[in-house]
């Protein structure tokens, strides 16, 4: 992971707060205190925060069921002739809204203490040091928050149990609040757009999240889409149309498959994010916009420079902070958690321990995505617990779906209707020999016999994805060749 | 309160709520005592205020409490 220079700017979101520094976290306070002292004395300690005061039980409640408190300090004895400690009525009430609850306690109201944590309260100090009590308080919410909320970011959010992925996300999150671009690498369906809209979420930006697939389009429908146009720009062009930098003003635009890119595009695009201002298509008025951008890209970033298709100036200006996400087959204590998550509203799925030695045992080359293909095929049709034929015939079928609908992929479909089938099809070879490639130890022969190919081939699909070679190394094997090209000899 | 019937211990409670106030109002003023070396003086005059008015009310209940003690000797 690489990082470049940032800049802060705005606040994070209430789950995210914990992990910046205490000064930046400010908190919505209730306190309820009779005595305006000290309530005053209070006030003073919990300076830069948020903070409302009720001096009786009706105020308290009120003020209880119109916000929504961070941290709630409930004085037990409200007025002198209160022996019963009535603040006790506002536990419950505090708790139903999450809010973390401090029961300040004096004399005679000690024996209450104990009730107040029965009731659901979560700390408490006696009155009279304030200055000292009000800081351990606001350490301990912290500390709890930033547990709770790592608790829910993994569980309910991004799921994973991978200390590597966690610890990703972790620093990615830890940017949302700043302008710093973000890159998102990983195979597909490792959750790369998921990942985006969470850190959108949590950047607290008052614009959207605008997604464009860079691959979906012709270069000149991109343009379209990105820049917007007026009307008459182009024959079509029947109206005005706001573009997607446009529509990202104060919010995200996120650049999916940007591989796909041409360098003119390239180019045209990093003129914009420089300049924060562009013009739409047929229209002599600049028009400015204010995102910031995350990327992704399933390719291999280097490749894809190597190879010419993603200008250096433009790749600079995107990857502020590279994330490159881990396949499924490389985090699979992850999938019972998906699983699990994924069943939420669902009946929960069982396995029999054989099914989940075949779950763990696939490679899930769909990674999430055909994880969750699996398991909503499951709750469809599946009674009781799971067995390992069941899973295995399912995953056959995804596979066979696959081969169907899916084996020209929308993105591949996509790409040969734009650029021609011959291209995408050199695509496609090339793809396969640089995974084949990584996943032998960069073995050539092997490649050359595995995948049945010419070694002309080969040095072919090398030289597009800008792979270095030294032809020597091929051995080639004619034996292998079933395709009907010639192999051409390493030193022809 | 002055009012004790001879089945109730009647200086506990009232010593009871002397000692929460006396010891929770104090607590606040001298939390009051230790703002007021940085307060601008209309928070400083503010603070003086409540802190005087704290004070009084203090006495005044010790003061309750003192002759409810001396009515409770007069009715033995
Ligand atoms: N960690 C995760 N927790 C929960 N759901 C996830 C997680 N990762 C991915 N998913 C879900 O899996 C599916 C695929 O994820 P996503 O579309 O984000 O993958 P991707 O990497 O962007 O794929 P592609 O390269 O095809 O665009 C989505 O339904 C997404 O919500
Ligand atoms: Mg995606």
């Amino acid at each position: 992971m690489t990082k470049q220079g940032y800049q802060q700017s705005g606040s994070a979101r209430k789950w995210l707060e914990v992990e910046r520094p205490e000064t930046m976290t400010k908190l919505a306070v209730l306190v309820v205190e009779d005595n305006p002292l000290a309530q005053k004395v209070l006030a003073a300690h919990l300076t830069g925060h948020n903070v409302e005061f009720a001096a009786d039980l009706n105020t308290a409640r009120q003020k209880l069921s119109d916000g929504n408190p961070d941290i709630c300090f409930i004085d037990l004895k409200l007025g002198d002739k209160d022996d019963k400690c009535s603040g006790l009525k506002l536990i419950p009430l505090a708790q139903a809204k999450g809010s973390y609850c401090v029961v300040m306690s004096g004399h005679g109201s000690e024996p209450y203490v104990q009730k107040a944590y029965e009731l659901g309260c979560h700390d408490f100090y006696a009155k009279g040091n304030e200055e000292v009590n009000v800081s351990k308080v606001l350490a301990r919410f912290n500390q709890k928050r930033k547990k709770i909320s790592e608790e829910f970011l993994f569980s309910q959010s991004f799921v994973t149990q991978d200390p590597q992925t966690r610890a990703l996300i972790h620093e990615a999150l830890n940017y949302a609040p700043s302008d710093l671009p973000i890159l998102i690498l990983g195979p597909s369906g490792t959750g790369k757009t998921k990942l985006a809209s969470i850190i959108h979420d949590a950047s607290v930006r008052r614009g959207e999240f605008v997604a464009i697939n860079c691959s979906a389009y012709t270069q000149e429908l991109l343009e379209a889409e990105l820049f917007g146009y007026k009307r008459g720009a182009f024959t079509g062009a029947n109206e005005n149309r706001k573009g997607k930098l446009l529509m990202a003003n104060e919010g995200t635009l996120f650049l999916d498959e940007i591989g796909s890119m041409s360098l003119e595009m390239q180019a045209k695009l990093l003129k914009a994010i420089e300049e924060k201002s562009f013009y739409p298509l047929g229209s002599e008025r600049p028009e400015t916009s204010n995102f910031r951008i995350i990327s992704a890209t399933l390719e291999d970033i280097q490749s894809l420079i190597k190879a010419g298709k993603l200008r250096f100036d433009f790749f600079q200006r995107i990857h502020g902070l590279t994330i490159e996400l881990k396949p499924l087959a490389e985090r699979k204590e992850d999938i019972f958690a998906l699983v699990d998550f994924f069943t939420r509203q669902d009946k929960r799925l069982a396995f029999t321990e054989d099914a989940k030695e075949e779950l763990l045992r696939h490679d899930w080359p769909g990674n999430i995505r055909e994880l969750k293909k699996l398991v909503d095929l499951l709750v469809a049709g599946e009674r009781g617990r799971v067995a390992a034929e069941t899973v295995k015939k399912m995953l056959k079928t995804l596979r066979l779906q696959e081969g169907g609908v899916g084996f020209a992929s929308e993105e591949q479909y996509r790409f040969a209707a734009r650029e021609g089938l011959p291209q995408a099809i050199d695509r496609f070879i090339d793809a396969v020999v640089k995974r084949h490639l990584e996943s032998n130890g960069g073995i050539k022969t092997k490649a050359v016999k595995d995948l049945r190919i010419s070694t002309r081939l080969l040095y072919q699909s090398l030289e597009r994805s800008g792979i270095p070679y030294t032809k020597r190394n091929v051995n080639h094997d004619q034996e292998h060749n079933t395709n009907g090209t010639t192999p051409i000899p390493a030193h022809s | 309160m002055s009012i004790m019937t001879k089945n109730i211990i009647p200086t506990e409670p009232l010593l009871s709520q002397l000692i929460h106030d006396v010891s929770s109002q104090c607590g606040s003023l001298k939390g009051a005592a230790g703002l007021l070396k940085n307060a601008s003086p209309q928070e400083s005059s503010e603070l003086l205020g409540l802190m005087i008015e704290q004070a009084q009310t203090l006495a005044e209940k010790i003061v309750a409490y003192k002759n409810s003690l001396n009515a409770d000797e007069i009715s033995k």
